[in-house]
């Protein structure tokens, strides 16, 4: 069978099973009971093999095989994996994730996993047949066989439970199944008698024949170190329609084989557990390109049509073409918002990240992220990744104390690292955050000596904010560091440069001893936002959903002029009120007569009201950033073209507080609070 | 047909004159709509459009050149999307009429005009056409130099 026109499909699904199982595993390792994960990491696993197997990557299917066996300890014990198991697991994945890559260039899996494989195999040696068996202290009856036995007489099921801390589990054992023999005619009973010496469970089943359930129940129970009895009457017949038994664990490569029909690529074979698989659909990156083309060919043959619509003068032409453009419009929208893709796409990589590096420098570190559902083009997702790496590689190497050196501190023993998107007013903001050292202007201010950036004497001089600033300078990369985790040359510069072709910042903060925050701000013109939209002087406005307070009615409340300018008071809330159309298109609008005000909050904390016509409700926007000649001066922050084509101009909220206060200050020179405000917002 | 001696050109009414673009730097056509007023510095720019889903600034061409801009009828008007550099921009003209070839003796500099604006003057039969510099047009000159085109 020819499979290479499935290639593509198999690699891509392959990197994305790895991830999942990246995840899922470090999920586990957390918290072992968690069932569900348990579930994803059999199916992701049992696919990836399925898949590998079909595609002729015998060494891929084996070492997955492998490591299934491995996840069947989770099913089997409580308590989880051990950490030589869990690690041997994700060196499996990297094996595996090596795999993969060698296929894409090579062709070819070029893999060696026997050493692997051992090391998989000395895990689950307790899971051979006789182990096993010994645990369970025989096999499980065959239903026919019992049937067999019981010749029509009802047969009761008698399952004890030995306390979990039983001391002579075989002398128990051998309690139960005498008390059983004792009140009716045992048929099978487990351990049996060949098991009963080295039995080692905690679960005595016994199937009984002429017993009564009561006194078998009374009896059994007062045996020692039995936890609970239960004794029902079992349907034999039913047992012999439901076998075979579900113990069986899948351990024959070629049925799975057989299961794997190529097919699978095209529908997700993850479908079948219904977890939101069923609701998505691959489609191929490129494929999304071509849509995004074919769509403007679409736009510009519309446009030709309209054009000659107009001078024709046909019934009925002209409100088609009215149609046309409405659902021309609307699948625009949809395309442009099909490549947006959550952030969750880079996040996925960190927990595996963090895990290598805190586990390789001995550091103690606890990753929080959030807002992975926060969305963004898909090619600045891509771009982030190693950006964002680079960050939490710094965090890990140089922010974190070692356990020992935190407790001492008086911190807490593990470091939090938290990793945190979410949308903004201007965009969105990805925040790097650890409670480690912080930076060290001191140690910063020598290395910048030594790099040649400052003179000794200015050395003196550095304190956190300028340090800050010889971090981010080109040629300050602590390559005297260069352990394989960070250094390697690569800065913050590098960092910021990155950020900066796409369209963003990057900025930092840190308190010696408290911690680092780092920001990085995306620019809107990716970025989808979901906004209130306002009519303003009978134009369309976007204002961000996460920057309103609320909306009110402006004559509900009161305005007074405070030196000169209008404020609204709400109780003890007073905002300055402020025309939308003055401040946002240079008319010249009263914003008392204004119906409604919308209360916005800048990244300082501060509240304007913003008075406009018209609250027009709420959307999801694909915002795009302005060209550069127009909106210079107005607080403007991007431009969202809505499903009717028309365009909303999106409010930036930090610029309109800013040109309030300019304003306000040119009136009456105050204090330059708003210089302080930010480093101050940033450091609490 | 295009040798190195002659001009593709697009030509567009614009009042009562014809006005000039190469044809390598117009992007397309489109008919005439309401640009979303944004507040600029330049007070040609009369706001954005969405072309395909990408905001491009719009330029009135006869303030740009200081002509008395004339009323014009509801759906009256094009815009020519004309590429300069990486950027697009919108150039609201009148009606765009034919695509001519003019030979480089046929052209002209234009006349007592330092304005980066304008390329030269190519004179077809008793037609006078004022070619357009796309690079100088929007933009990249300060308001100061601007001076009567007409």
């Amino acid at each position: 069978m020819d499979t290479s026109e499935y290639l593509p499909m198999f690699l891509a699904e392959s990197r994305e099973h790895l991830q999942e199982l990246n995840l899922a595993v470090l999920k586990i390792e957390e918290n072992p009971e968690d069932k569900e994960k348990i579930d994803e990491i059999f199916r992701v696993a049992h696919s990836m093999k399925g898949m590998s197997a079909t595609m002729g990557f015998a060494a891929m299917a084996e070492l997955t095989h492998k490591m299934e066996d491995v996840f069947e300890l989770l099913r089997q014990r409580r308590g989880g994996l051990s950490r030589d198991a869990i690690d041997a697991v994700l060196a499996c994945l990297d094996m595996l994730e090596g795999g993969v890559a060698n296929i894409d260039e090579h062709g070819e899996e070029r893999l060696d996993p026997a050493e692997l494989i051992a090391r998989l195999d000395g895990l689950v040696h307790e899971r051979t047949p006789e182990q096993k068996a010994v645990k369970l202290g025989g096999v499980a009856p065959d239903p026919g066989e019992l049937f067999r036995l019981a010749a029509g007489r009802p047969v009761l099921h008698v399952l004890a439970r030995l306390t979990e801390d039983v001391s002579m589990p075989s002398v128990r054992a051998f309690m139960v199944i005498g008390a059983c023999t004792n009140l009716g005619d045992v048929l099978v009973a487990l351990p049996d008698e060949d098991a009963m010496e080295q039995f080692a469970g905690d679960i005595v089943e016994a199937w009984v024949v002429d017993g009564d359930p009561d006194a078998l129940r009374n009896a059994v129970a007062e045996v020692e170190e039995v936890g609970s009895v239960e004794v029902v009457e079992v349907d034999v017949e039913q047992m012999i329609a439901d076998a075979p038994v579900a113990e069986d664990v899948p351990e024959v490569p070629e049925e799975v084989v057989a299961e794997a029909k190529p097919a699978e690529g095209e529908t997700k074979p993850a479908a079948k557990s219904g977890s939101g698989a069923a609701k998505t659909v691959r489609v191929d990156a490129e494929r999304l390109d071509q849509l995004m083309h074919y769509m403007a060919e679409v736009v510009v043959h519309r446009t030709q049509l309209e054009a000659l619509v107009s001078d024709a003068d046909h019934p009925g032409l002209a409100s088609a073409m009215q149609e046309l453009t409405r659902s021309s419009q609307s699948l625009q929208t949809m395309v442009m918002q099909v490549r947006m893709i959550p952030v969750e796409a880079v996040f996925m990589r960190f927990p595996r990240l963090v895990r290598d590096l805190s586990g390789k420098l001995g550091k103690d570190v606890n990753l929080v992220l959030q807002g992975q559902d926060t969305e963004l083009d898909r090619t600045v997702v891509d771009a982030l990744g190693d950006p964002l790496v680079h960050l939490i590689r710094n965090s890990v190497d140089h922010g974190f104390e070692s356990p020992e050196e935190r407790l001492r501190l008086g911190k807490p023993e593990t470091g939090t690292l938290e990793v945190r998107a979410r949308p903004t007013g201007g965009g969105i903001v990805i925040t790097v955050k650890d409670d480690g050292r912080g930076v060290d202007p001191r140690k910063v201010a020598a290395v910048a000596v030594k790099r040649g950036l400052i003179s000794a004497e200015d050395a003196e001089l550095v304190d956190t904010p300028r340090a800050i600033e010889l971090l981010f300078s080109a040629g300050f990369s602590t390559a005297e560091k260069a352990t394989d985790v960070s250094g390697r040359g690569v800065g913050m510069d590098a960092v910021r440069n990155r950020i900066r072709e796409l369209g963003g910042d990057v900025i930092m903060d840190s308190v010696t001893g408290q911690g680092t925050t780092t920001e990085i701000r995306l620019p809107l013109s990716l970025a989808i936002t979901s906004a209130l939209l306002v009519e303003a002087g009978e134009s369309t406005y976007a204002v961000a959903i996460d920057r309103i307070e609320r909306t009110v009615r402006v004559e509900d409340w009161t305005v007074r002029g405070v030196a000169g300018r209008p404020m609204l008071v709400m109780g003890d809330e007073v905002s300055p009120l402020i025309d939308a159309a003055t401040a946002l298109a240079g008319r010249d609008d009263h914003a008392a007569d204004k119906p409604y005000a919308v209360l916005v909050r800048s990244q300082s904390g501060r509240t304007i009201a913003l008075a406009v016509d018209g609250l027009l409700g709420q959307r999801e926007l694909v915002c795009r950033s302005l060209p550069p000649e127009v909106g210079e001066d107005v607080p403007v922050a991007a431009a969202a073209v809505l499903s009717s084509g028309e365009i909303a101009l999106v409010v930036d909220v930090d610029g309109l507080t800013r040109e309030h206060d300019r304003a306000a200050r040119d009136d009456a020179p105050a204090s330059n609070e708003e210089n302080h405000g930010a480093l101050q917002r940033s450091a609490a | 047909m295009s040798d190195s001696e002659s001009r593709q050109l697009v030509v567009f009414a614009l009042g009562r004159e014809e006005y000039a673009l190469p044809i390598s730097h117009v992007h397309e056509i489109i008919r005439y709509t309401e640009p979303r007023f944004v507040a600029s510095r330049e007070e040609w720019t009369r706001g954005v459009i969405s072309l395909r889903g990408k905001i491009i600034p719009v330029h009135d061409l006869a303030v740009r050149l200081g002509l008395a801009v004339q009323e014009r009828e509801e759906g009256a008007g094009k815009i020519v999307i004309v590429e300069s550099g990486a950027e697009m921009v919108g150039v609201i003209v009148d009606e765009v009429e034919e695509v001519v070839v003019l030979e480089n003796e046929q052209i002209e500099p234009a006349p007592g005009s330092n304005d980066g604006a304008v390329m030269g003057v190519g004179k077809l039969e008793d037609r006078l056409i004022v070619l357009l510099e796309p690079a100088g047009l929007f933009g990249s000159l300060p308001a100061a130099e601007l001076t009567e085109a007409a």
